[in-house]
């Protein structure tokens, strides 16, 4: 009897450090959080106000514009970087390139620089007088743009921001992709006479089919939660909460004005909100099946 | 577990004759309580002796005051001379930031709150309003003192009548500029009597330098709006607590700052970093800001001593207001802190005594206390701008008017950064200042007058 008590214990005793402190800073917080939404806690004060949050979120026309400004910058990047990460898997998987590991790592570099750093350097790189890139515009006789000050090209920096941070990233998971798909797929196809052409878009393109969702909804998940780039390159949102996103919404609440039971209530919001369109988007692409 | 390696096979036989001894049921259960009975009397102790300042039996008591930068430099220095007062009371300075993110959780949850906590007097009634009770009564403490700081200095620490802080420093404003560019470009500073005279001024600087000087920088921050609605007579709140911000004067502020930026006399330096390197770059030719600056520019631009000056602010009408205050903080004692008595003792000598504030004017720190205008120390002439810089401030402060603001500060922030901005990008002026009254009422409950 006791050996196989113990096998069944020893399992669980391993686990225990870890989920004690998962209890401890994920689920404990998730709940107090949920807990607050329904409350008007402010500061110290705190009071018992049902879906009053809820219903003023519904109205609260800042939190949709960030809702907007989210699903703009979104529907640009995501196609964009994925289609950008997808031929640069594809360049680098060709066996004839010298130094490959070396271009691996050069992509996938901008993903290891910490958030801090590279919204700070892009936002000197974009400054409207004295950053490298109206330098350049200005070369070719073209007038500066105000990158952080006009709301359009606001978001365009956060866009190219971003797109930047990530291609690499994706770019590496796509190339475990490509590399995935077994040679003689390749070589039957050409047997039967299929064009390069006709191979990509009907062998590569559909056997990467689960790899792009993977990608595609880590993508939007984690653009949904954007934060750092608009803080730091954006100034909050600026110009005209044109940059402004839902989670930078939730810190303005939360920790400069101490609204933590609105705050949580928008958490919640965007939370569902993610949660729903996860679900959407793998449904509509039926899981990944090929 | 055939295939594995001997060593990760005994290793694993280890674990589980381990695991056999000490996982019966009856020890999980033993460990189980253990454990939890640790967290519930670590939990419980550390609430007991969450207060930060100590009493050990010789009477030796320690005191924590939190405040950020220049601020908290000041006050470390002034420990010597109180220690040589009150050897019985140590004081520790916690160094915090100026967005009170860790200030903050201390205040939500109770614990570990230092005895003096400093606040920007703009922000200090939003702290009265969303921590209620935390901040103890000193009206009988302070009274006495009431006509020896600055009457608008009352003003922030005053809720219904009683006072729960004390004020330390002020921000009277004035125009710093560059002489040697002033000259340059052929403009005599005592000729800038109004805003219009002003940007006049900044647009002929502009030509003469070709585009590479501009006059001065905004951010994208409220602060040109504050300088100007001050001037004016504006306030954010009435006395019975209504939103009063769509007024006269906030139309007029907006429309001279707006003015301003679309004639290319302001450029946009995107932060209080992004300034000095426009100062240190020679960029802009002059800051219109408080008395604090000057430490600033003194200390991050040492090699262009002599070349600065300062002015009264140019006033919008011919003859009107030139005086106007941006900042300044105030020093509270915390409800929880247990010797509130030891911490009085302390923001007492720092803030109204002479020897505290000659302290303080080292680091900068304009007082709102009055006799100490009257010192050698504060008519002192000063080496980087060639005149007496704070005595030139005291003349800068004595018909500041009070900018009433209720407690909407911490609130109002985002959106009144939110009408600067559209503003800026050309929206339209009274309907921005509508949108920013509407959200601070939301965000605060206050009704919009």
């Amino acid at each position: 009897m006791k050996p196989a008590v113990s096998k069944r214990f020893t399992p669980y005793l391993f686990i225990l450090p870890f989920l004690l402190l998962f209890l401890a800073f994920m689920i404990y917080p998730i709940l107090e959080s949920f807990y607050l939404s329904f409350t008007a806690a402010e500061g110290s004060t705190s009071s018992w106000i049902g879906l009053d949050n809820f219903r003023q979120l519904f109205g609260d026309r800042l939190y949709w514009k960030s809702m907007l400004n989210i699903t703009i910058i979104l529907l640009v990047q995501v196609p964009v970087m994925l289609f950008l990460a997808f031929l640069l898997a594809v360049a680098v998987n060709n066996d004839n390139i010298r130094g490959r590991s070396i271009f691996r790592l050069a992509i996938f570099m901008p993903v290891l620089i910490d958030l801090v750093t590279y919204s700070i350097v892009f936002s000197i790189l974009f400054n409207d007088q004295y950053g490298v890139l109206n330098y350049f515009l200005q070369l070719f006789h073209l007038p500066g743009i105000h990158w952080v000050q006009d709301a359009f090209w606001a978001k365009v920096t956060i866009i190219i921001a971003i797109t930047w941070r990530w291609t690499g990233y994706n770019a590496i998971i796509l190339l475990a992709g490509l590399q995935a798909i077994p040679e003689n797929i390749y070589e039957s196809a050409a047997i039967d006479g299929a064009s390069e052409i006709r191979k990509f878009f009907q062998i590569t393109m559909p056997m990467l089919k689960p790899i792009f969702l993977f990608c595609a909804i880590m993508s939007i998940i984690g653009t949904l939660q954007l934060f750092t780039e608009p803080f730091l390159l954006t100034n909050g949102g600026q110009p005209d909460n044109s940059t402004e996103t839902p989670v930078l919404f939730i810190y303005q609440y939360a920790f400069q004005s101490f609204h933590f039971g609105y705050a949580s209530a928008a958490a919640y919001v965007l939370t569902a909100i993610v949660a729903i369109f996860s679900y959407l988007q793998i449904r509509v692409s039926k899981g990944g099946e090929i | 577990m055939a295939g594995f390696s001997p060593v990760y096979e005994s290793m694993i036989e280890t674990t589980m004759n381990w695991g056999e001894i000490v996982l019966s049921k009856k020890f999980v259960a033993l460990i189980t309580a253990l454990f939890l009975t640790v967290l519930l009397v670590s939990g419980c102790g550390g609430g007991s002796s969450s207060t930060a300042s100590k009493n050990d039996n010789s009477g030796v008591v320690t005191i924590k005051v939190a405040a950020w930068n220049d601020a908290a430099d000041s006050l470390k220095a002034e420990i010597e001379g109180f220690q040589k007062k009150y050897p019985n009371i140590k004081v520790e300075v916690q160094y915090v930031d100026n967005d009170y993110t860790k200030i903050m959780p201390r205040l939500a949850s109770g614990s570990e709150v230092p005895d003096i906590i400093q606040t920007q007097a703009r922000d200090f009634p939003a702290f009265m309003k969303k921590f209620p009770g935390q901040f103890v009564d000193v009206t009988d403490k302070a009274s006495p003192l009431k006509d020896k700081f600055l009457a608008s200095s009352w003003d922030s620490v005053t809720v219904e009548g009683k006072i729960y802080a004390m004020p330390w420093d002020l921000g009277p404003m004035a125009l710093y500029y560059r002489t040697d560019m002033f000259k340059e470009a052929g403009i005599d500073p005592v000729q800038i009597e109004t805003w219009d005279d002003y940007i006049t001024a900044g647009q002929k600087l502009k030509e003469h330098f070709g585009g590479n000087v501009v006059m001065t920088g905004y951010a994208p921050d409220f602060d040109f709006f504050e300088i100007f609605f001050n001037q004016l007579g504006g306030n954010y709140a009435t006395p019975d607590g209504k939103i009063a911000l769509k007024s006269e004067q906030a139309i007029q502020s907006l429309t001279l700052w707006r003015r301003m930026v679309d004639s290319g006399v302001a450029i946009d330096i995107k932060d209080w970093n992004g300034r000095i390197t426009a100062v240190k770059n020679n960029k802009i030719a002059s800051v219109p800001y408080a008395v604090w600056y000057a430490g600033t520019l003194m200390n991050s631009v040492a090699d262009q001593r002599g070349k600065w000056g300062i002015i009264p602010l140019p006033s919008f009408t011919k003859g009107g207001n030139k005086q106007a205050n941006l900042g300044g903080s105030v020093l509270t004692i915390a409800k929880k802190s247990q010797n509130p008595d030891a911490a009085w003792k302390f923001i007492e000598y720092c803030l109204a005594t002479d020897e505290g504030q000659t302290i303080m004017l080292k680091y900068g720190l304009f007082p709102s206390y009055i006799p100490f205008y009257d010192n050698i120390a504060f008519k002192a002439n000063n080496d980087y701008f060639g005149l007496p810089m704070y005595q030139f401030f005291a003349k800068q402060s004595d018909k500041i008017i009070p900018l009433h603001r209720g407690p909407i500060m911490l609130d109002a922030v985002k959106p009144l950064k939110d009408m600067g901005s559209a503003v800026l990008s050309g929206k339209n002026i009274e309907e921005s200042i509508d949108t920013a009254a509407q959200e601070i009422g939301k965000k605060t409950g206050l009704p919009v007058q």
